[in-house]
């Protein structure tokens, strides 16, 4: 029987440790992912979530469930690889104007190729490519919204930015992914009919 | 005509638009087709975005982790000696110099001539039962305090017992633990 999230914390804090493994394998995927989109280096991404891990379990009997526990974990994962960058000389939190008037009149410039198979696996490859040459202060706010689904509320809990700040980085970051689309279609010629 | 906005492109894609928004904008759709086309593109790409694959850690991920929350209950019984290696020399020390002064304490034992070491064994077996004799008659001494009629030479064994247990204490803290890198 699939348990949630709560089940097994609960488990985990009754004493059986192991299971805490069940918690790994449902969010290291998606941990990894954030990590590697912050950290851009393998070795460094596997050993922050590793880390992540380790201090989600060890902070267990500290969480209040005010949050989901995957809002919470990736909180740490968020923490951990921005302690990683920091280290690094690295700013996340570098400030960007939050004055979003400019983009939101404008429809986005760049005539769209005509016949885009988006179907195609060169277009899915294309996306993907320009998700991970976004620029750091985008990458991890638009991997959340992206690949963990999170809503805006969530994102500012996982990151401890403001909600205006999280909209304006999540926003450019979408017109840089589109940019750089468009772009690749227009170079390649692949993924239109 | 006025075209959408990147934004209102955003949320009807979001699907986070007010209602009457969204009628608004569905209907200027119906005219617009460079709006149609930027919206069909918007959805695409945040279905491509969304669908696109997960990066996998290494396979081992979960037994690291466990490994590192569950430590105690993976260590075996060699792993326990080495890091209580000195603790156990310390009790070895003891255990030898409690057979040893029970040994050389046998007046049949042989002719030999009783060591410096086996004297100051013998004092400070005496010591202690001395000590014995004092709390029975509901006198209490203070460790280190040398009875009246004692030898000085159990004082000396007495500060070197004490001696010697930090010592030992130190060096397995500060020497066995930190130099020995046996994992097991």
């Amino acid at each position: 029987m699939h348990k949630n999230d709560g089940a097994i914390v609960q488990e985990v804090l009754a004493g059986n440790k192991r299971a805490f493994g069940d918690l790994v394998d449902r969010h290291k995927d998606k941990a990894m992912t954030l990590a590697m989109r912050m950290l851009r280096n393998r070795e460094d991404a596997e050993e922050a979530i590793q880390d992540a891990f380790v201090r989600a379990f060890n902070a267990l009997t500290r969480f209040e469930w005010k949050s989901s526990f995957s809002t919470w974990f990736y909180r740490i994962v968020y923490n951990v690889c921005a302690t990683q960058l920091s280290r690094r000389g690295e700013d996340l939190h570098i400030a960007i104007d939050t004055r979003e008037d400019e983009e939101a009149l404008a429809l986005p410039s760049g005539e769209l190729p005509p016949d885009i198979r988006y179907e195609s696996i060169e277009f899915e490859q294309i996306v993907l490519k320009e998700i991970e040459k976004l620029p750091l202060p985008y990458s991890a706010v638009c991997t959340l919204f992206f690949v963990h689904d999170m809503s805006y509320d969530q994102i500012v809990e996982v990151t401890g930015m403001p909600l205006g700040t999280v909209k304006v980085r999540l926003f450019r970051g979408r017109i840089m992914l589109r940019e750089g689309v468009v772009k690749q279609l227009g170079e390649t010629k692949v993924g239109v009919a | 005509m006025n075209h959408l906005t990147t934004n209102e492109v955003f949320q009807l894609v979001d699907e986070t638009l007010a209602n009457g928004a969204r009628t608004k904008i569905l209907a200027h759709l119906e005219v617009c087709s460079q709006c149609r086309q930027e919206v069909e593109f918007q959805r695409k790409l945040l279905r491509a975005a969304k669908s696109a694959p997960l990066v996998r850690p290494s396979a081992d991920l979960r037994a690291r982790v466990l490994n590192a929350v569950t430590p105690l209950s993976k260590k075996s019984l060699l792993s326990r000696i080495v890091n209580n290696l000195g603790s156990i020399l310390a009790m070895g020390i003891v255990l030898t110099i409690v057979w040893y002064a029970g040994s050389t304490t046998n007046p049949s034992a042989g002719s030999q001539q009783p060591s410096i070491l086996s004297e100051a064994v013998k004092t400070y077996v005496d010591y202690y039962a001395r000590a014995r004799d004092f709390i029975s008659k509901k006198q209490v001494q203070l460790v280190g305090e040398a009875p009246k009629n004692t030898s000085p030479q159990s004082d000396n064994v007495l500060y070197l017992t004490f001696v010697s247990i930090i010592i030992l204490v130190a060096v397995d803290r500060f020497v066995v633990r930190r130099f020995m890198r046996i994992r097991v």
